[in-house]
C-alpha cells in the first residue's frame, strides 16, 4: 500500500508571484516510521508538451532518517522566496508547471512521490489537481 | 514509473520513454560496463605479463586504457544515476545564480533564471539607437557549407576524369568508373549552381542591421526601432514582423527533431519597391509594443520561447531572404511595481 503524503501551502489559491515568499509543509501517513528511508521535498518547475521534459529544482531538502530524525513522518515545514522566473505558462506545444514534490523512499520497494501544483506569475495557466 | 504496455519492435521511442523497467535497465548496463572493465583489466594483464611481440605495444596500451576508462567511468555513472533521484540530481548539477550581491555585473540571467542571457545585446551598442540586435542565423556557413560541398564533388569528377581518360587511353576502358563520373558531373554541376546562388545571395544581399531603443523589454511595453538594409539589388517588397516562437526539441530513437509554434505573429513594418545600391542603402525607423498577458523569453534543454523580429526581403531577381534579430523579453513582475 501506498504511504499518504498531504503536502500543503500557504496561499490556498496556490497562486504566488515572482520573489513572494512561499511556506509549504507536508506530513506522511499510512507508513510505519521505521519503514521511510529518506524524504526528499524539492519546488521545482517542469516542461510538458511536444518536447522531452526540462526540470528546474529551485528548492531541494533531503532528510534521512537517523538518530536525530527517526520519524520522518511528523509535520515538516519549509520556506522559501520564488524566484523572478520562468512563469507557469500554459502554450500549445510547450507548458511550464510549478510543483512541490514530495518524495518518500522505502526501505522495501520503489519511491513514492506525491506533486502539488501551483500557479507562479499571472499568465494564463492549465491546473493539475495534484497527482 | 510509466512502461509502455504495447510497443512496436520497429519504431522509435519518443525521449525517455522506456519500454522496461528501471531495475532491469540498471542491470543491464551494470552487467555491460562490468563485462567492459573485465575485458581491459584481462588485457592489461597479458600485456604487462604476457606480452604479444607482433602487435605495437603502445597501441595495445591505448585500446586498454580506453577499455580501462569506459568501463569504470559507466559504472560509476550508472551507479550515481541509478543511486539518486532526478531532482536530487539536478540540485546537485544545475547552475546556480550568482548570489554574491557585492559582486558589480551581476548577470540578467542570474536574476531571472532559465532566461536567455542577454550579453551579446548589451555588448553590442547601436549606431542610431541604444542596443543593437544579434542575428540568429549567419548567411556565410550555409555559404560555406555549399563550397565545400561543392568542391569536395568537383574533386571526385577530376580524379574519376583522369582516371577514365587513362583508362581509355591505355585502350582498358572502367566501364564502371565511366558510369560514376557521369553521376558525378551531374551532381558537380548541381553543387557548383547552389553554390553560386548562395555566393550571390551573400554578396548581393548585404548587411541587415536591427537596433532598439529599450532592454529588456517587458509585457506590456513600447520599444523604438531602427532598420538598415545595404546590398545591390531591387527590393520587391521587405516586411518586418514581431514573432514569438514556442520551440520543442525531443528524441525520436537517434532521431533529433525541431518543432516550432508561432504564438504570436504581427507585422509591424511593411516596405515596397526600393532600390538598394551601395551608395544607398535603405533605413527605416519604426516602433513597436510587446502584447500584455505573453509570455517572456525561456530557455531550457530542450524547450524554449523565443522573442524575435524577423526580416523578410523579397528581391526581384533573387531568392527571398529572411533574417531574424533575438530580443529578450523579461516576466512582468507586479509585486515589485506595486512596492
Amino acid at each position: 500500500m501506498d504511504p499518504l503524503v498531504s503536502i500543503m501551502l500557504c496561499d490556498p489559491h496556490r497562486l504566488y508571484q515572482p520573489g513572494q515568499r512561499m511556506r509549504c509543509s507536508y506530513q506522511i501517513d499510512a507508513i510505519a516510521a521505521e519503514a521511510i528511508q529518506a524524504v526528499e521535498a524539492s519546488v521545482l518547475w517542469i516542461t510538458s508538451g511536444k518536447g522531452d521534459e526540462d526540470m528546474g529544482i529551485h528548492e531541494f531538502h533531503r532528510r534521512v532518517s537517523d538518530d536525530e530524525n527517526p520519524d520522518l513522518r511528523a509535520l515538516h515545514e519549509f520556506e522559501t522566496s520564488l524566484p523572478n522566473s520562468p512563469l507557469s505558462f500554459d502554450g500549445t506545444i510547450l507548458k511550464l508547471h510549478w510543483l512541490v514534490r514530495v518524495k518518500v523512499f522505502q526501505e522495501k520497494g520503489p519511491a513514492y512521490t506525491q506533486d502539488l501544483p501551483f500557479q507562479l506569475g499571472t499568465l494564463a495557466v492549465f491546473m493539475e489537481e495534484a497527482s | 514509473m510509466r512502461v509502455a504496455r504495447l510497443f512496436g519492435i520497429l519504431q522509435k521511442k519518443r525521449g525517455d520513454r522506456r519500454s522496461g523497467s528501471a531495475l532491469s535497465g540498471f542491470v543491464g548496463e551494470i552487467a555491460f560496463f562490468l563485462l567492459v572493465l573485465i575485458l581491459g583489466m584481462v588485457s592489461l594483464g597479458f600485456l604487462l605479463f604476457a606480452p604479444d611481440e607482433s602487435l605495437g605495444f603502445w597501441l595495445l596500451l591505448l585500446v586498454v586504457v580506453s577499455l580501462l576508462v569506459i568501463g569504470g567511468g559507466g559504472l560509476l555513472l550508472a551507479y550515481i544515476h541509478y543511486g539518486i533521484s532526478p531532482e536530487r540530481h539536478r540540485a546537485i548539477t544545475q547552475k546556480r545564480p550568482a548570489l554574491d550581491l557585492l559582486k558589480e555585473n551581476v548577470l540578467s540571467s542570474d536574476r531571472f533564471p532559465s532566461i536567455p542571457s542577454d550579453t551579446a545585446i548589451i555588448d553590442s551598442p547601436g549606431t542610431r539607437l541604444r542596443y543593437r540586435l544579434p542575428r540568429f542565423e549567419s548567411a556565410f556557413w550555409p555559404m560555406l557549407a555549399a563550397s565545400l560541398f561543392s568542391l569536395s564533388w568537383l574533386a571526385v569528377t577530376v580524379t574519376l576524369l583522369v582516371t577514365v581518360v587513362n583508362s581509355v587511353l591505355n585502350a582498358q576502358p572502367y566501364w564502371l568508373f565511366s558510369t560514376m563520373l557521369l553521376g558525378s558531373i551531374v551532381v558537380t554541376n548541381w553543387a557548383t549552381r547552389y553554390c553560386y546562388r548562395q555566393v550571390r545571395h551573400f554578396t548581393r544581399v548585404g548587411t541587415t542591421m536591427m537596433e532598439i531603443s529599450h532592454h529588456p523589454l517587458i509585457p506590456g511595453s513600447s520599444c523604438e526601432g531602427f532598420f538598415l538594409q545595404s546590398g545591390s539589388m531591387k527590393l520587391r517588397s521587405l516586411r518586418i514582423s514581431l514573432v514569438c516562437e514556442e520551440q520543442a526539441t525531443y528524441r525520436q530513437g537517434t532521431d533529433l527533431r525541431i518543432e516550432t509554434h508561432h504564438a504570436f505573429k504581427q507585422k509591424i513594418v511593411s516596405l515596397e519597391n526600393h532600390d538598394l545600391r551601395s551608395d544607398r542603402v535603405l533605413e527605416h525607423e519604426f516602433q513597436f509594443a510587446i502584447p500584455e498577458s505573453v509570455m517572456h523569453s525561456f530557455r531550457g534543454e530542450h524547450n524554449q520561447v523565443q522573442w524575435k523580429l524577423v526580416v523578410r526581403g523579397k528581391p526581384e531577381s533573387h531568392p527571398r531572404f529572411t533574417r531574424s534579430f533575438l530580443l529578450i523579453v523579461h516576466p512582468r513582475n507586479p509585486a515589485r511595481e506595486a512596492g
